[in-house]
């Protein structure tokens, strides 16, 4: 092979990679082409050793914005107030009466044994009708007389399910233990998180298939159309069953990612007509993959619910640039070139491009970095490896390989048949780089921009879907919570509000007083349902210990009263040393107008109450604080009202720290596309024809969320960055074409005509590609990846279009072919334009 | 009962260190006023404007001639004008928990309740100010302890002077009795302001009695001006709580309390005298028509007397529940209590008929609206009922105070 010097402009994209770099690039891969090859499949083999070191990650703490201030808040108290966290709650209904007949006690008491032998299970805690830590209580004149709401003395008649019923009544379990309606009943299960002989920690996803196996199929088993064919339904819920469904879900990734390859496939063989040129794009994103998930593996990163998702980005980002090598050496091979040759000048002409475009993906990703949340950062990290090893596997070794194996023979004549051949698709579309038809799209443009605007006034913060919002609202998990929520006084909202103070102190007259007003504060706002806390247990206790007397539901200014009335307080509403008792606030819903409306109360009663004083006074015991009060150095034990726990505490901070990403994340992404283009191009114009049409789809996106009811969240943060940093590569691949065209003396029209005719099947390949892999997350179970496939799948297709139809007809107007010729042939005098 | 155990178990040298902080809050407030933010007491702290209040704990309603007024916790006063349909909130200027209120005319009202508060409204309910507290009561009940003591101590003095030995060892009794009076007084005022009131009755503008947890009452002839600690006219030696408070004749008070405390005065409360108790367990209150009287208390026990008190025998009326409140109406006299028992009477309050409401709530008090349905409030705010019983649907609503 002759050495080359190489004869074309740089311009336009050699503003990024310097001229030199070119063929010494090219000339060293080339020359080693065995060698690399072999580093190549050394690194394989060392990053295909690192899958084994993955593992899925069930932890929480990197779904929640660790470093704003409710989660810092939270996490002082995180031991104490976890402890109760991990249970769950099975109910079980008979399909017709009620609980009191003897064929229900007697299966619930099974399902009771049962749930006592499962792995993990509490078996101290267990709660249900048939333990005898239920139990019913009576004031009499004697005192308190009690005893197990089902008696010894059971024996099935009608008289003892008749006692059975008027204990239920005197337990006050109605509500919580019994259905408010009498047509279920629920076994309360604690877990043991951590094993205590082999300090391992529970498998949620096993815990969730024995309950599904040993209770579900077993007691209330149904028919293929999921009607019950026994006499019972059951209802499960809780965070463990909800963590176990949702890495039951992520297992279904696999199948999506196997369905997405086969349909890449497929798509990949009708465009090559090649099998070498199908199969070999495909092992290099592969490949791809493999180096992606096993470099952070080796780094130490964990998979989870959202970087889980990488792979199909990369493999189908792989494709994508895999496809274009190929259709270049395609078309050198079809111009005669041998296999080292086409593979040469297919890299060429590609890698400047193409390395652009990853590097604008790459870039796009990092901007994801400033969003503090870990599943974020580390799927910003992880897309942006993954990008990096496509740099390597797709654009270097993918051409080394087609230079041994080169392209078929079938593959060279198809591309060349699609060369000389007009499709009338290309041809119509040429029609939009025409100045008499362009303002037809340019003005649905804007009258579609204006629309979406619009309709995206209404786009919410939060996720707006009740229950479990990770899962869909008809999934199982979501139904069981809504019977759940519809038959026991419960609601799965919960906003925590942890009340501090020095120890001993929490069952101090001020701060149960203070508390009591912040609950009934916070039972006037809109949203709230009803509050609990230690004051509650303590004026229940005193009336009580009262004969059961309204009259004294009340707190009592006498600390021994206080101190007797919480002695039996669950553990979880104070911490151990008294210096922390929460206040659980049921909310209607989690809608990011109830939270706000909630910590916007939160916080007025905190501008009015909170103590503020030193923090070394929150640590004080109760000697020291009584000196301190003593020598005047405060008035009184300080109290201070922090935010926040519970579910929508989290989400409260998450959406604050989103509502502040969104504006962000936009203006970074943009200025990251707008920085690349500006340098590559070095014109306003040029970058305004790639950008306004991803503008268009992004305003249309959020049109997009707005209708379907997707609040922006965590997961369709990502969205915006890959959509628009992904998005951005067919406008440089039709623009640096296009431009060239008309550097080189091609009227507008013309110049777009060839450039669909060289490109435009690339890039629609890409753009279907691209969308194929996405589309698959769709039908996932977990709601937010099927949210971030609609969003992405529909990203991805309007960008194409964008490129396709919206980039012509602004260049028509906004392009001026002879300024661009002038100042071409200024810098690089005759020397045509490289594309 | 339980409530003394935890009493006589306090742990005093905790408790009195507590009193010294509470002492040194109420200074810090006295000094700083109402500006200094954070946490005030419940007897300096208004009660909060609230559109909710007529669904939360009401423990005490009656009637100020065509207006309904209903006390309850956080110091919410409801007041309607319409049978219960709606109410407003009246303007209180404490926070503590109301147990009772009453009106002996449309305009002049008292409300009292935890912290030893006694509040009073002249204008129908709208406006309420403070004439008592908890604070003060300690006080007094000191102060009269002492003046006990000072009688004794001369008494004392007297009969040696006599050289009447009988005389000197009941004056040293009775010095006895007047040092560990004052002791308790002094120690009961250093844990703040602990016991509620829990009923009040007025006469007339001026003259009437509050009383309430451990034998407290307090009498005033001045409209509440001045009230004076009049426990020790009462034969209540161990304390026992004085739950209510009613008259049944022209002179006539009874008073009732627990473990069948039941005393009675016919000079409008100058002198008190034991009455006969039916029953031990706590009794909870007393209606009158004419000479019938129910008494009623724990676990649905309801005592009758047809000639004006002197005989009683127990009904037994089909409820198990702790009956608190009584109202005589014109057709019917209800009693509710406990797990939302209702216990309807007929007009001579025989033929009881018991019945359990829908929700199974508590309720603390009954009164018949002038439009026959009859108002009852307890744990869950205010329900209405028609003449025959059954929960009326109609929408209840509140409007918050505008303060």
């Amino acid at each position: 092979m002759p050495h080359r010097k190489h004869n074309f402009s740089s311009e336009p994209e050699h503003y990024i990679l310097s001229p030199a770099a070119e063929p010494m690039l090219e000339r060293f891969l080339f020359g080693n082409r065995f060698a690399v090859l072999a580093v190549l499949a050394v690194l394989t083999v060392f990053f295909a050793f690192g899958l084994t070191k993955i593992r899925l990650d069930s932890s929480i703490e990197k779904y929640i914005p660790l470093n704003h201030p409710f989660i810092q808040n939270y996490l002082v108290h995180q031991d104490d107030l976890n402890s109760g966290v991990a249970n769950v709650k099975i109910a079980v209904e008979p399909l017709s009466g009620d609980i009191f007949t003897q064929e229900y006690m007697e299966t619930l008491s099974k399902i009771n044994d049962d749930v006592f032998f499962i792995n993990g299970v509490d078996r101290s805690g267990l709660m249900s009708l048939w333990t005898p830590n239920v139990r019913w209580t009576e004031v009499t004149e004697e005192g308190f007389q009690g005893g197990p709401v089902i008696p010894s003395t059971y024996d099935g008649s009608p008289t003892s399910l008749e006692q059975v019923r008027q204990n239920v009544l005197k337990s006050g379990t109605v509500g919580r233990l019994v259905a408010n309606d009498f047509r279920s009943s629920i076994i309360d299960v604690p877990l043991v998180e951590i094993d205590p002989e082999t300090r391992q920690q529970l498998n949620y996803q096993a815990f969730s298939a024995d309950l599904e196996a040993l209770i579900r199929d077993k007691y209330a088993p149904v028919d293929a159309q999921g009607n019950p064919i026994g006499d019972y339904r059951i209802y499960i819920t809780g965070t463990p069953k909800k963590l176990g469904d949702l890495l039951d879900g992520a297992g279904k990734i696999a199948i999506f990612f196997l369905m997405a390859m086969i349909a890449t496939a497929i798509l990949l063989y009708l465009y090559s007509r090649c099998p070498r040129g199908t199969i070999i794009p495909i092992v290099a994103s592969l490949i791809a993959v493999v180096w992606q998930l096993g470099a952070l593996a080796w780094l130490g990163y964990t998979v989870d619910l959202y970087s889980v998702l990488v792979p199909f980005l990369v493999f189908a980002i792989g494709i994508s640039h895999g496809v274009q090598i190929i259709n270049g050496i395609a078309i050198e091979s079809g111009k005669g070139a041998n296999k080292i040759q086409a593979s040469r000048h297919a890299f060429r002409s590609l890698y400047v491009p193409g390395m652009l475009a990853l590097l604008s993906d790459g870039l796009g990703f990092l901007t994801l970095l400033f969003i503090d949340i870990g599943v974020i950062q580390e799927l910003a990290i992880a897309a942006s490896v993954g990008v990096a090893m496509i740099i390597v596997t797709n654009l270097i070794l993918l051409p080394l390989v087609m230079s041994y194996v080169g392209i078929s023979r079938s593959g060279v004549a198809h591309a060349e048949k699609t060369a000389k051949s007009e499709p009338v698709l290309w041809k119509t579309l040429s029609y939009f780089a025409n100045r008499k038809v362009a303002p037809i799209p340019i003005v649905i443009a804007i009258a579609m921009a204006i629309g979406g605007y619009y309709v995206s006034q209404d786009l919410q913060i939060g996720d707006l879907d009740k229950g479990a919002p990770e899962l869909r609202a008809d999934s199982r998990y979501n139904l069981d919570n809504d019977f759940m929520v519809n038959n026991y006084s419960t609601s799965s909202d919960v906003l925590v509000v942890m009340v501090e103070t020095s120890r001993e102190q929490c069952n101090s007259y001020k701060v149960m007083d203070a508390i009591d007003r912040f609950m009934w504060h916070m039972e006037n706002v809109p949203g709230v349902q009803s509050t609990t806390s230690l004051v509650t247990v303590s004026k229940l206790v005193t009336k009580s210990m009262n004969e059961g007397n309204l009259n004294w539901s009340a707190l009592s200014r006498n600390q021994t009263i206080l101190n007797s009335s919480i002695q039996r307080a669950p553990s979880t509403l104070l911490n151990p040393t008294c210096s922390m008792a929460p206040v659980i606030i049921y909310l209607n819903d989690h809608k990011a107008q109830t939270l706000t409306t909630a910590v916007e109360a939160v916080e007025s009663f905190k501008a009015r109450y909170d103590d503020h004083v030193d923090e070394k006074y929150f640590s004080y015991t109760l000697s020291e604080m009584e000196q301190a009060i003593e020598a005047g150095e405060l008035s009184s034990v300080p109290v201070r009202f922090q935010l926040a726990s519970g579910n929508a505490g989290i989400e409260a901070a998450t959406n604050d720290v989103i509502a502040d990403a969104q504006t962000t994340m936009l203006i970074f992404v943009y200025f990251v596309v707008f920085t690349l283009c500006f340098l590559t191009f070095r014109s306003l114009t040029a970058v305004a024809c790639i950008i306004l049409p991803l503008a268009l789809t992004s305003i249309l996106s959020q049109a997009l969320m707005t209708y379907l009811g997707i609040g922006v969240k965590v997961a369709t943060l990502p969205v915006i960055a890959l959509g628009v940093g992904i998005g951005v590569d067919y406008g440089i691949y039709i623009y640096n074409r296009m431009e060239a065209l008309i550097i080189s003396g091609k009227e507008m029209q013309q110049a777009f005509l060839e450039t669909l005719k060289s490109t435009g099947k690339a890039v629609s390949f890409t753009g279907i590609t691209l969308a194929i892999g996405v589309g698959t997350w769709i039908l996932s179970p977990i709601k937010f990846q099927a949210d971030m496939g609609i969003l992405l799948t529909f990203m991805f297709l309007w960008n194409m279009l964008g490129a396709l139809v919206l980039l012509p007809a602004l260049a028509s107007f906004l392009l001026r072919p002879e300024r661009m010729r002038a100042r071409h042939k200024a810098r690089h005098g005759d020397l045509p334009p490289a594309g | 009962m339980f409530s003394d155990l935890v009493q006589r178990s306090v742990d005093r040298p905790l408790s009195m260190l507590r009193a010294c902080m509470s002492g040194v809050i109420l200074a810090a407030m006295l000094v700083s006023g109402s500006v200094w933010a954070g946490w005030q007491d419940p007897l300096q702290s208004p009660a909060m404007p609230t559109e909710r209040a007529h669904r939360n704990l009401l423990l005490d309603v009656v009637r100020a001639d065509n207006r309904l007024v209903a006390v309850g916790t956080h110091g919410h006063i409801i007041v309607s004008d319409d049978h219960g349909l709606s109410w407003q909130q009246a303007r209180v200027p404490v926070t503590a928990t109301l147990t009772a209120v009453h009106f002996p005319s449309g305009q002049y009202g008292w409300a009292v309740g935890h912290d030893g508060v006694i509040l009073h409204s002249n204008d129908g309910g709208l406006n309420w100010t403070k004439q008592f507290d908890g604070y003060v009561a300690n006080d007094a009940i000191v102060a009269a302890a002492q003046k006990r003591l000072q009688l004794a101590e001369a008494r004392l003095e007297q009969a040696r002077l006599d050289d009447d030995p009988l005389a000197i060892e009941d004056a040293e009794m009775r010095l006895e009795n007047a040092i560990f009076g004052l002791d308790d007084a002094q120690y009961d005022a250093s844990t703040g302001s602990t016991k509620p009131f829990l009923d009040v009755w007025f006469y007339d503008a001026r003259r009437g009695f509050a009383l309430g947890a451990y034998g407290m009452i307090f009498h005033t002839q001045d409209g509440g001006q001045t009230w004076e600690d009049a426990s020790a006219r009462l034969p209540n030696p161990d304390r026992l709580h004085l739950n209510a408070i009613t008259v049944v004749g022209a002179q006539s008070l009874v008073i009732v309390g627990e473990m069948g405390l039941f005393v009675r005065s016919d000079d409008l409360g100058e002198n008190w005298h034991q009455q006969m108790s039916p029953y031990d367990g706590s009794l909870f209150g007393l209606v009158s028509h004419d000479d019938h009287q129910l008494l009623f208390g724990l676990r649905g026990h309801v005592f009758r007397s047809d000639d004006g008190g002197i005989q009683w025998q127990e009904l037994q009326t089909g409820s198990e529940q702790s009956l608190f409140g009584g109202f005589v109406g014109r057709k019917n006299t209800l009693l509710v209590g406990n797990g939302g028992s209702v216990v309807f009477f007929d007009a001579e309050l025989g033929k009881p008929r018991s019945l359990i409401l829908e929700g199974r709530q508590p309720y603390a008090a009954v009164v018949e609206a002038r439009n026959g349905d009859y108002v009852l409030v307890g744990e869950a705010g205010v329900k209405r009922l028609n003449a025959q019983g059954d929960l009326l649907d109609q929408h209840i609503s509140m409007a918050a105070g505008d303060f």
